[in-house]
Formats: C-alpha cells, sequence, structure tokens
C-alpha cells in the first residue's frame, strides 16, 4: 500500500511522461477499478473499455490531482463517471439493457457470470435498480468501501450515501422479489 | 419513518448496533419498519457472497496493450491546428439559427410577446440566449475527451443535489414543457393527490422524506406519478420520470411554486413558478 507522498511522487513522475510509473499505478488499482466498473456496467467487454478509459484520463489529467483526497479515490470517481457516461451513451443509442453475459444461449456467458461472482438474477436485480443507487449499493456492500470514502468518489454528503444505498438495497430486494414471482 | 428510525435500521442489519433493543422494539412494533429490515437483510445476504472481481489474465494483457497503443498514438488534431473557419462554424451556425428563431417570433408577436412566453412558461426552461451559451460551451469544449469531462461533472446531469439548499433545478426543455403543464393542472385543482394515482404509489411518510431528502422541508405533497408514461396526455417526452409534485406549506395553490422531485432519487428536477 502505497502511503499519500509515495502517490503523490508516483504522479509527478507520471506527469513528466514515466510510463514505468503510471504502470505501477495501474498494477495497485486496476483490478478494482474493473470490479466496480463491472458491476455498474453489468458486462465485462463495457468493463474492460471503461477501465482503459478511466486510466487514460487519470493520465491525461495526472497533472490535475491536487492531492484532496487519496489517489485511488480519485481514480474511482474517474471510473464511476465514465461508467455513467457510458451508461448514458448507451441509453441513446437505445440499446439492449441486459448485459449480454447473462444470455442463456452463450455458455462463455455463464463462464463470466461465475467469474463475476454474482447469480445472473442478482446481477439482474442490480441492472435495474437506478445508477446512482445501485453505485452505492456497489461501491459500500460489494467493494467493502466506508461509507466517508464512497461520499468522496460521489463526491455527495455523506448522508446521501446513506440513503442512497438504504434505498438502493431496498429496490434490489424489491426486484429480487419481483423476479421470483 | 423518520430518519432516525431508518439508521436504526440499517444499523440493525448489518450488525453494527452493540445494543439492539432499540431497533428490535421497533420493528416488533411496526409492520413498516419489519418490512424495511428484511428488505435490507435480503439485499445484504444475497450481496454477502460478492466481492471484488479480478480480470482474467488475458483480459489485463489486452487492456495493457490497448491502453498503451492509445497513449502512444499521435495525439488527435487540436482545436489550434484547424483551418480557423472550423472553429468558428459552429458559431455561424448558431447565430444562423438564433437569427431565424428571432425572425419568426418577431412575425408571430414581436420580442416583446417572446419574452412574455418565456415568464409566462416555467421561468427555469432554457431561453434563446442560453441557447447560444451552450453553443459557445460545446466549442470551448471541442478537443477534449469525454472521459476527462467526465472526471470533472457531476454524476448526474439532469437533477440538482438539494441538500446544498440549491434548488436551481431545470429539465430538458421537451420534459420541462411536460413538468409546466402538470404543473397548471395542480394549481387549477385538477390534480387532487396521490390517492387517486394507481399501483406503486409509495406512503405518505416515505413521499415526506423523500421530500426532505431532496431539502424540502417546509414544503408538502401535492400530487405524486410514478407512472408518467401511461399518463393521458398525448405527448409524454422520455425524458420525464415519476416524480413527487410539492408545494410550499400554506401556499396559496392558484399561485403556488410546483417543484417536482424524483421519485427514485428524490432530488429535484424542476421547479414551476
Amino acid at each position: 500500500m502505497t502511503t499519500p507522498a509515495q502517490e503523490a511522487e508516483l504522479l509527478a513522475r507520471v506527469v513528466k511522461g514515466d510510463h514505468d510509473a503510471f504502470t505501477e499505478i495501474m498494477r495497485s488499482h486496476e483490478d478494482r477499478v474493473f470490479s466496480v466498473c463491472l458491476r455498474i456496467m453489468g458486462s465485462r467487454d463495457q468493463a474492460l473499455d471503461a477501465t482503459q478509459e478511466t486510466f487514460l484520463t487519470t493520465f491525461r489529467k495526472a497533472g490535475q490531482f491536487k492531492g484532496n483526497s487519496a489517489l485511488g479515490t480519485w481514480i474511482y470517481r474517474i471510473a464511476v463517471n465514465t461508467c455513467y457516461d457510458q451508461l448514458r451513451k448507451q441509453r441513446r443509442r437505445k440499446t439492449d439493457p441486459l448485459p449480454d453475459h447473462l444470455d442463456p444461449a452463450d455458455h462463455s456467458a455463464e463462464d463470466a457470470v461465475d467469474a463475476a461472482g454474482l447469480r445472473p438474477e442478482i446481477q439482474e436485480a442490480l441492472a435495474a435498480i437506478p445508477d446512482d443507487f445501485r453505485t452505492a449499493v456497489i461501491l459500500s456492500d460489494i467493494e467493502g468501501m466506508a461509507l466517508p470514502e464512497v461520499a468522496e468518489i460521489l463526491e455527495i454528503p455523506v448522508g446521501t450515501v446513506k440513503s442512497r444505498v438504504f434505498r438502493g438495497r431496498r429496490l434490489l430486494a424489491r426486484e429480487l422479489g419481483n423476479q421470483s414471482v | 419513518m423518520r430518519e432516525h428510525e431508518l439508521e436504526l435500521i440499517a444499523a440493525l442489519a448489518e450488525g453494527r448496533l452493540e445494543n439492539e433493543a432499540e431497533a428490535r422494539a421497533l420493528i416488533a412494533s411496526s409492520e413498516e419498519a419489519r418490512a424495511e429490515f428484511e428488505a435490507q437483510t435480503t439485499a445484504l445476504e444475497v450481496l454477502e457472497g460478492a466481492s471484488s472481481v479480478r480480470m482474467a489474465d488475458a483480459e489485463r494483457a489486452s487492456l495493457r496493450r490497448d491502453l498503451w497503443t492509445e497513449l502512444r498514438a499521435p495525439a488527435p488534431a487540436t482545436a489550434s491546428s484547424r483551418p480557423w473557419y472550423f472553429r468558428w462554424t459552429p458559431v455561424a451556425a448558431g447565430m444562423f439559427v438564433l437569427v431565424g428563431l428571432v425572425a419568426v417570433l418577431s412575425q408571430s408577436g414581436g420580442l416583446g410577446g417572446m419574452e412574455a412566453a418565456d415568464q409566462g412558461a416555467d421561468g427555469t426552461t432554457l431561453a434563446a440566449s442560453e441557447t447560444t451559451d451552450a453553443v459557445a460551451e460545446e466549442l470551448d469544449g471541442a478537443g477534449d475527451d469525454a472521459g476527462g469531462e467526465a472526471a470533472e461533472q457531476p454524476t448526474v446531469s439532469t437533477t440538482s443535489n438539494a441538500t446544498d439548499g440549491d434548488l436551481g433545478a431545470s429539465a430538458p426543455p421537451a420534459a420541462a414543457a411536460f413538468y409546466s403543464a402538470e404543473a397548471e393542472d395542480i394549481r387549477s385543482g385538477e390534480e387532487t393527490g396521490p390517492q387517486t394515482r394507481a399501483q406503486d404509489t409509495p406512503s405518505p411518510d416515505e413521499l415526506q422524506d423523500c421530500l426532505e431528502q431532496a431539502g424540502l422541508e417546509g414544503y408538502q405533497v401535492q400530487d405524486v406519478n410514478p407512472a408518467p408514461d401511461e399518463t393521458d396526455e398525448a405527448e409524454v417526452p422520455d425524458e420525464a420520470v415519476p416524480y413527487i409534485a410539492a408545494i410550499p406549506r400554506d401556499a396559496d395553490l392558484a399561485n403556488a411554486e410546483v417543484v417536482f422531485v424524483a421519485l427514485d432519487m428524490c432530488e429535484v428536477i424542476h421547479i414551476d413558478r
């Protein structure tokens, strides 16, 4: 785990174009960024795209990081916003909301779901709740982040995070109940 | 239910309470509290086994390869490297549209008519001058990548977080016209409140909680519409979302400000004055 001083030093090197420093940052955060993106987007392909876009932005905006939060918090904020952008673009194109890896005819989809660690009906229920509530539940209950960190990532008050997590769980339970009907 | 009670239920479901007596008593005494607790525990149980996911080796290799390809690619042409007319063509197009709009409206009722139309409608909807601002903003953003902007912009584009007390919200123009029409129905007494709506209407307490969440403590629920797409109106825009319509307590209904709050997110989406 890198200290804030080490993070600052790594970023300073990235700003100067040091690719090794950027690779080190990526190694520290890429899996968690991918995990967050996968839960939000619901598809591994889309999660990989969002992860790539996240680190592209991180590299290009490295000089703008002010150190007011931890580097990881800043990167996850970029990841969440990138996912939201991609979701908005998808909806404007009116693509199928169900991720293709839930298609029962696609055998590779079963492997992808197993690797994601969520049963299809749970991922489907998560995908059905509003983005803001889903993200709060993902960061808090799946990724195990403390509420203050979630609040920093989403740039909202802790009280709002609590409310979104509470309502997100409620909606998730309702969706699961509807699926069993 | 009050916020304290909801926090108590959440804490009990998460196993964070040292003394569970108060929470247990609440659940035992209230059907609503019991239902909320069951929902919280159901969600937590299904998510319990889930954890962070790692990329497969092939995915990781692909990610890094594509990322470095992108980073090492020549920089895209910036606005300054394009001929000067590339930058000014959108401005010229915007001015052309604006002049045409002014000409059409002048013929129909003069510029004064346009101003009156703006004032008669929702004061927070986009006016022609704001369209020009939007064109200028788009021009300033030319060359920026969407991911870069994503890092600095709020996550929700159509709502404003009213917890800071800022109620300056405006829906997209099509949705704004829909909400304005609904507001007029409310002021005229045609919309008689949540009891006339169909299924899935939250309880009065939940509705009031939602208003408080949106920073509208001094407001009361006047109408709730959980399914605007089922409204009888001929044209319901795609941007219209399930909403609560609220007015200030003790306001004169015929002249009241009507605030629309998204039902799912409890955030202000439109204000009609």
